[in-house]
């Protein structure tokens, strides 16, 4: 990594970048704050970042989200507790939504948004019995009868 | 094996159930099922031994997921500190099987520190009223 580049003062103007959803919205970003995604980075690097990137797998209501999240984690002088406060807050969303954040932060490689999001989830499932789960996810195929009795006698120690 | 699986079932099977279910004006099964493997693994990644046993107990897909040896080495160092390395090098360790072992152990260490813990406060209620039955016979 280079890190002269990040100590020295910001460019002026700012170096935009052009992000293009699936359903063909546009949204600028700044590079430093794209540069959270690995994927961008790797665009930028290569120098494929002058003209909109499409984004196929990413609609505009969720990419509008994501690049939300990396100008607020780029900002500088944020205190780590405003910053915990400002990132609950986010994910305080339906969980279909979790799951598009899960699938943005991973095509885009943003390290933070994916354990914030699938973090989420994991406490969504914390505490829960198989079935509970089941029905949170919509979660259709059960075991067979002898399956689930079998599985069942494995995990006793965890249902007791 | 897991990796063949992953391959097969992320970039293969579950695109294709979307695009058909888009297609055909099917609901879509559940978001959670269409989680690649490795992102499913990504959330157990936070989640403690015990409700990682519960997500393997809900079908044969998360079973199979949960049954990671590294997973459950994670979470045996998680729960209880890691085991020392050599041991490794041994044998194989099933590290689930040894989670749940000391699992088991230290419940029943809890309830006994529990039970004992209910005794004597039994017996200092007792000492107490006996006390105070000596108190207002003299």
């Amino acid at each position: 990594m280079s890190s002269s580049s990040s100590s020295s003062l910001p460019p002026c103007p700012k170096k935009m970048i052009t992000l293009k959803s699936s359903d063909g919205e546009t949204f600028q970003i700044e590079e430093t704050a794209a540069l959270q995604s690995k994927t961008l980075e790797n665009m930028i690097d290569e120098n494929c970042a002058s003209t909109p990137i499409p984004l196929r797998s990413i609609n505009g209501k969720i990419l509008a989200k994501v690049v939300e999240f990396c100008n607020k984690h780029a900002e500088v002088g944020v205190d780590a507790e405003s910053l915990h406060a400002w990132d609950a807050e986010f994910v305080n969303v339906e969980y279909t939504t979790l799951f598009d954040y899960i699938l943005a932060a991973n095509f885009l490689e943003i390290p933070t948004l994916l354990d914030l999001a699938s973090g989420v989830v994991g406490d969504m499932i914390k505490g829960k019995t198989p079935d509970e789960i089941r029905k949170m996810f919509n979660i259709n195929d059960a075991f067979s009868p002898e399956e689930e009795e079998e599985v069942r006698r494995a995990n006793q120690w965890a249902f007791e | 094996m897991l990796e063949f699986w992953k391959i097969v079932k992320g970039r293969l099977a579950s695109p294709l159930l979307l695009d058909l279910t888009e297609g055909t004006g099917l609901s879509p099964p559940s978001y959670f099922t269409y989680l690649l493997p490795e992102l499913k693994l990504k959330i157990f990644e936070s989640l403690p031994g015990i409700d990682l046993a519960r997500v393997g107990c809900v079908c044969s897909e998360l079973r199979y997921l949960t049954s990671s040896n590294d997973l459950w080495k994670q979470k045996y160092a998680d729960e209880f500190g890691s085991k020392p390395v050599y041991l490794d090098l041994f044998r194989r360790i099933n590290w689930k099987q040894n989670f749940a072992r000391q699992w088991k152990k230290r419940e029943k260490r809890r309830r006994r520190q529990r039970r004992s813990l209910h005794r004597d406060i039994f017996l200092s209620r007792a000492r107490r009223l006996r006390l105070a039955r000596a108190e207002r016979l003299e």
